[in-house]
């Protein structure tokens, strides 16, 4: 091994260890050590205590009859057949994908220190292909413990390790090195839609010289999706011969070592995995090689990416382009419009209220108008339940447009003369106008969605009562929670940035955890008068309006969340005003 | 137009400012100077309205910092020494928002005065990003200045800026002062507090150590030599240590 070599390897070593070190280290503070608390026990409730308690059951039904306890049924064979089917869809993907340039990631320093020094090139990009491995060992072992519950797989958690380390593993190679391709593609003139065309070209020319020339594929008919069992079985006939067979083999041979049942097994498919494995590493390292320089340029760019991050930038790699304004600013009038005009700013530009009012026309036409089969209403509606719990439960977490994404401009905000209610309650502007939208399109679609004729259980009214009384309240629950995750940004600072951006462990997953607990519990105490005056009102009106009580009682709800929010505002303004930076 | 007196600024049990009173009236310029760590900063900031004191009173154009915090700040502007811009806000767009938070009704004649004195006009579509840091530095100016504030606060008003950029920045504080301004500045460049300043207020440790205008605060460490330059000066007042 080289000088350079060595030095690199002691550089990623001592890096690997300084870093778990700090990570131990910073366990002395109680925000660390309460976050690594919350998400081990997280982890072992949703992970871990599953199985065990599974296993405890079977034990002690097995006890109580008398009989062994039955094994899982194996489906070893299927699941390889599956794994590598999926890879080959996942590798189509990332060729047809529109992708950027791309390039080995180095950090300022180490452009700084290794780009000048007396390092091979083809070291530095050994280097930066090997040092990824900590992280793909941290993976393997997250996602052997998530999956540790796979009774349908025989293998020994050992053997699942290894296997999902080489499965991430060739992933991670093939996204790098398609992208190097990408890259020297786009170099020499070929756009993204000429790459798609051709890749899409070969993929069409491939299934028709499949569906062609192998009298082994069929579509599945009818009794082929009666059961699981029936489907797993057409699945298992259409690859696992013929030519779909011969094409899924290399990464039939990758995913073999994770299904392994024994010792023997896995030795006997170690061989062809590692050798798939060693294939995509020189492939990577040739990519790479060929187009050096461009390679060189685009490093030092991904560095001021990977710095962005760092800082909490969540999407670097696009360069912030100018935008018209969401709407006209005057100079005159309320400063706390300001904010939101400038925070809308700072989204995506097609978050606006055209979007809104276009995707809604869209969602009436294909509901009302057009007499659309019922795959068509039904996915749409499914994606609007998802999108609409996700929205509700995570959104504020990921709609940071206010306090939490300029703190950093905390001094400059304290020189401006306004007080600090108006720039709170114009901070959280913006996150609760698009979470507000995204809700009410959510509710639209599930209000239409649900128009099944032979379902009496939703009548046109009571989705159109239930409909209008959770618009008229969601605004609120939107802002209640942002409330709250804006009180974290301003009451304990360095909590909440240890849980931006790039920084990354399970103490960290444990604050974001926390983060989220927390909300939800605010939030449950301040729906509790809400709902409590709600139902006040509802019970006596349901008599004379039916469904439609609904309504008064989610004004009445609303405007209780309302004089929370009110005073909450204020309460957190005051805070805002008394809070000392320099503390 | 500055008023500050008896103020102290303490962290647990280290006390960063202590028993501080000077004044800066119309067309003066206030050098701030000392050591790293005499409490420049602290001072700068609290009495621009950042950070709280915890002893004193502030008084911005006549009104308390404290009492009555809106209108002291009304009349204020405050330049850090990194230029803070809002990366998705063009310049026009961070006039607009300016505008907006001071109410500042004509704001679009005053925009382009300020636009056109800091020949950044022909960027008024540009993004921080797309700026030099001269630029930048010069748009974080004119959003300061357009609400025509009477009271402003630099801190390290040259970094990062070229030669040209360092001569109309000393003009451009220069000419405000003449235009009836009161300018606090904070600096570890003595050549630009000499060429700049009228007055001069030395501090070490939290407390003051000089403080008049640039002849009295030269004559107090002059021991009769003539010529003395402001360098000697600081060095003298403050030991040559930090400690």
């Amino acid at each position: 091994m080289s000088q350079a070599a060595l030095a690199l390897f002691y550089l990623w070593s001592r890096s690997l260890v300084n870093l778990v070190l700090l990570r131990l280290r910073r366990l002395k503070q109680p925000k660390y050590l309460f976050g690594a608390v919350l998400a081990l026990g997280y982890m072992y409730m949703v992970f871990i205590n599953p199985h065990v308690m599974r296993a405890e059951r079977a034990a002690r039904r097995a006890a109580a009859s008398g009989e062994a306890p039955a094994g899982p049924r194996d489906f070893s064979v299927f699941f390889s057949s599956a794994a590598a089917l999926s890879l080959l869809l996942l590798f189509a993907i990332l060729w047809l994908w529109p992708r950027k340039r791309s390039a080995l990631t180095f950090s300022e320093a180490e452009i700084a220190w290794l780009f000048p020094g007396p390092v091979a090139h083809r070291t530095l990009v050994h280097y930066s292909l090997i040092r990824t491995q900590a992280a793909l060992l941290f993976s393997a072992f997250f996602i052997t413990l998530v999956t540790a519950g796979w009774t349908f797989i025989a293998s020994p958690l050992w053997a699942r390790f290894i296997g999902w380390w080489l499965l991430l593993s060739v992933f991670t190679l093939h996204v790098t090195a398609s992208g190097f391709v990408i890259t020297r593609l786009l170099n020499r003139g070929i756009a993204q839609w000429q790459r798609q065309l051709g890749v899409a070209g070969l993929v069409a020319l491939l299934a028709w010289l499949l569906v062609a020339f192998d009298p082994n594929l069929r579509a599945p008919v009818r009794r082929d999706t009666a059961s699981t069992e029936l489907f797993m079985a057409y699945i298992q006939q259409q690859v696992g011969d013929g030519a779909l067979y011969w094409v899924l083999l290399p990464l039939r041979a990758l995913a073999a070592p994770l299904v392994a049942a024994d010792v023997a097994g896995f030795l006997l498919a170690l061989g062809p995995a590692v050798l798939v494995y060693a294939l995509h590493y020189l492939w990577a390292v040739r990519s790479e090689l060929q187009d050096r320089e461009a390679s060189l340029a685009n490093a030092e760019k991904r560095a001021g990416i990977v710095a962005a991050m760092r800082k909490g930038n969540f999407n670097p790699g696009a360069a912030p382009k100018a935008r018209r304004d969401p709407f006209v600013l005057s100079a005159q009038g309320t400063p706390v419009v300001a904010f939101l005009w400038k925070n809308l700013l700072s989204t995506r530009e097609y978050l606006n209220w055209r979007t809104l009012v276009a995707l809604a026309l869209l969602m009436l036409a294909g509901n009302l108008l057009l007499d659309l089969p019922m795959v068509f209403t039904f996915l749409p509606t499914l994606l609007a339940l998802i999108l609409g719990a996700q929205t509700l439960f995570v959104g504020a977490q990921f709609a940071r447009q206010d306090l939490r994404s300029d703190m950093d401009n905390a001094d400059l905000m304290k020189t401006w003369p306004l007080q600090g209610w108006q720039i709170v309650l114009g901070e959280m502007l913006a996150p609760t106008l698009i979470l507000t939208g995204i809700l009410w399109l959510c509710l639209l679609q599930l209000g239409l969605g649900f128009n099944d004729p032979t379902e009496p259980r939703f009548p046109p009214q009571l989705r159109l009562a239930v409909g209008l009384s959770l618009a008229l309240v969601l605004p609120f629950v939107c802002a209640t929670q942002l409330l709250v995750a804006n009180a974290a940004a301003v009451l304990f600072p360095a909590w909440m940035k240890s849980t931006v951006g790039q920084n990354q462990g399970l103490e960290v997953a444990g604050q974001r955890l926390l983060f989220v607990a927390a909300q939800w519990l605010v939030m449950m105490v301040a729906l509790v008068p809400a709902l409590i005056l709600a139902v006040v009102v509802f019970i006596p009106a349901s008599w004379l309006l039916g469904a439609f009580a609904a309504i008064p009682a989610a004004i009445v709800a609303a405007l209780v969340l309302a004089g929370e929010l009110a005073w909450g505002i204020n309460w957190l303004g005051e805070r805002f005003d008394a809070y000392d930076l320099s503390a | 137009m500055i008023d500050v007196s008896s103020f102290s600024k303490r962290y647990r049990d280290f006390s960063a400012v202590e028993n501080l009173s000077f004044s800066v009236r119309a067309g003066e310029v206030l050098g701030l100077v000392g050591p790293n760590g005499a409490g420049k900063t602290t001072t700068l900031r609290s009495i621009a309205g950042i950070i709280p004191p915890n002893a004193g009173t502030i008084r911005i154009a006549g009104h308390d910092l404290r009492s009555d915090p809106i209108a002291a700040k009304r009349k204020l502007a405050f330049f850090p020494d990194e230029p803070r811009l809002f990366e998705y806000l063009t310049v026009r767009q961070h006039l607009a928002f300016i505008a907006r938070l001071y109410g500042v009704a004509n704001h679009e004649e005053m925009a382009t005065v300020l636009l056109d004195e800091f020949e950044i006009a022909d960027k008024i579509d540009k993004l921080p990003t797309e700026l030099s840091r001269g630029m930048k530095q010069k748009l974080a100016i004119a959003c300061g200045l357009l609400h025509a504030p009477t009271v402003l606060f630099f801190d390290e008003p040259l970094t990062g800026l070229d030669p040209l950029g360092i001569r109309r920045m000393k003009n451009s504080i220069i000419q405000r002062a003449r235009d009836g301004a009161a300018i606090v500045l904070s600096s570890h460049l003595i050549g630009l507090l000499e060429e700049v300043c009228t007055h001069l207020l030395i501090l070490k440790r939290g407390q003051r150590v000089a403080y008049g205008s640039l002849g009295e605060v030269t004559a107090l460490f002059a021991q009769g030599e003539s010529d003395l330059g402001l360098e000697e000066v600081f060095m003298r007042a403050t030991g040559g240590s930090e400690r």
